[in-house]
């Protein structure tokens, strides 16, 4: 069972980006098992981790047939990593799928969560982070939490540098280098998730899981 | 934790107005500390209209991202859904004044679905303000937007 975590920031695009990347897994899936379309031959779980007691995302990504887990999260503390063990765990053990995509909140440092995966989450083989960074805000939290954005880039395999439509060429290419500096050896890829992710990007995530 | 299974029921709570409204702290891993409101009530359609309900949220999401720009909050982002509980939902979610998307089902609004009952869920999360404040500044702009100040 291959673990792709879509980390980012609060609002920088990881639900749609999410929805693009299960598409596209769907897609190749089907292309393999000559299996339906309908995303019912998929062997794929999405888990979404989210703020506040109403749950959103798994509304959004549930509504398109994908197989949706909710861990709601009052507050990002150390049960997380143990709560993601267990729900990889009922996965596997109920439908042994080939991908899980976890969604962890705009507040978490998918590093802090690896290390228990890798541990206790004996199901998992790999693990890939991709980290969605919001181009348009990018100067403005990496005031306002510096840390957390920092972190969120370090630990990327691959960084979407996202919402490129809302910002000149200019600092789309300084806010590209200020994530270079910090994460020197990701693929960098800008995206407009809203409008679409080329399926290249997502083969590249698939081909390295 | 929750285990909603394949498809998310959110219709597993006691109907009524004002179902559910909370809010509190969060403290990410590096000691930030945004607000967080969440809120989620039922609307039937003799109350309002799909359409007017659609109106009123992106109003509100608006008029939110507003104040926050006003107040100087930094919006962690405004998830907003609207869900009748038969294939009719509507999403809206935004950051700040350019960035807000909006994604309806094809069933939203249908007309000949007489009598159906809305629920709509709200997440406001925003850096920089009180959490009190942040709730208060969110049921002003529902209950004023809404029939009969139900929030």
């Amino acid at each position: 069972m291959k673990l792709i975590i879509v980390s980012g920031f609060l609002g920088a695009g990881k639900t749609i980006s999410i929805l693009s990347l299960a598409d596209h897994i769907l897609k190749i899936t089907a292309k393999k098992n000559t299996s339906t379309t309908d995303g019912s031959g998929t062997k794929l779980v999405i888990i979404e981790n989210e703020i506040g007691d109403v749950g959103f995302d798994d509304a959004m990504l549930s509504a398109k047939n994908y197989e949706v887990k909710n861990m709601l999260a009052g507050c990002i503390c150390c049960t997380l990593a143990s709560d993601l063990t267990e729900e990889l765990h009922s996965a596997a053990k109920t439908y042994d799928p080939e991908y899980v995509i976890f969604e962890p909140t705009g507040v978490a440092f998918p590093k802090n969560i690896i290390g228990k995966i890798e541990a206790y989450a004996t199901d998992v083989t790999s693990i890939r982070i991709v980290t969605v960074v919001d181009a348009y805000r990018w100067q403005k939290l990496i005031q306002v939490a510096p840390l957390l954005v920092q972190g969120q880039v370090q630990c990327a395999d691959l960084i979407l540098l996202n919402k490129a439509d809302l910002v000149s060429t200019d600092l789309l290419e300084t806010v590209r280098g200020e994530i270079r500096t910090l994460n020197p050896t990701a693929k960098i890829a800008t995206t407009v998730a809203q409008t679409g992710i080329e399926s290249g990007i997502w083969d590249e995530v698939l081909r390295d899981a | 934790m929750h285990d909603h299974g394949h498809k998310h029921d959110h219709h597993d709570h006691d109907h009524g107005h004002h179902d559910h409204d909370h809010s509190h702290a969060l403290y990410s891993e590096d000691g930030i500390a945004p607000a967080v409101v969440s809120m989620k009530q039922h609307l039937g359609s003799a109350e309002i209209s799909p359409d007017d309900l659609l109106a009123v949220c992106r109003t509100a999401v608006r008029i939110l991202v507003q104040i926050a720009k006003e107040r100087d909050w930094l919006l962690g982002h405004l998830k907003l859904y609207m869900d009748a509980g038969d294939g009719q939902q509507a999403f809206i979610s935004a950051t700040d004044e350019r960035n807000i998307t909006e994604t309806l089902s094809d069933t939203w609004g249908v007309p000949g679905k007489e009598n159906t009952e809305y629920e709509v869920g709200f997440t406001a999360i925003a850096f920089g303000a009180h959490e009190d404040d942040l709730a208060a500044t969110v049921r002003g702009i529902f209950s004023g937007l809404l029939p009969n100040n139900s929030v």
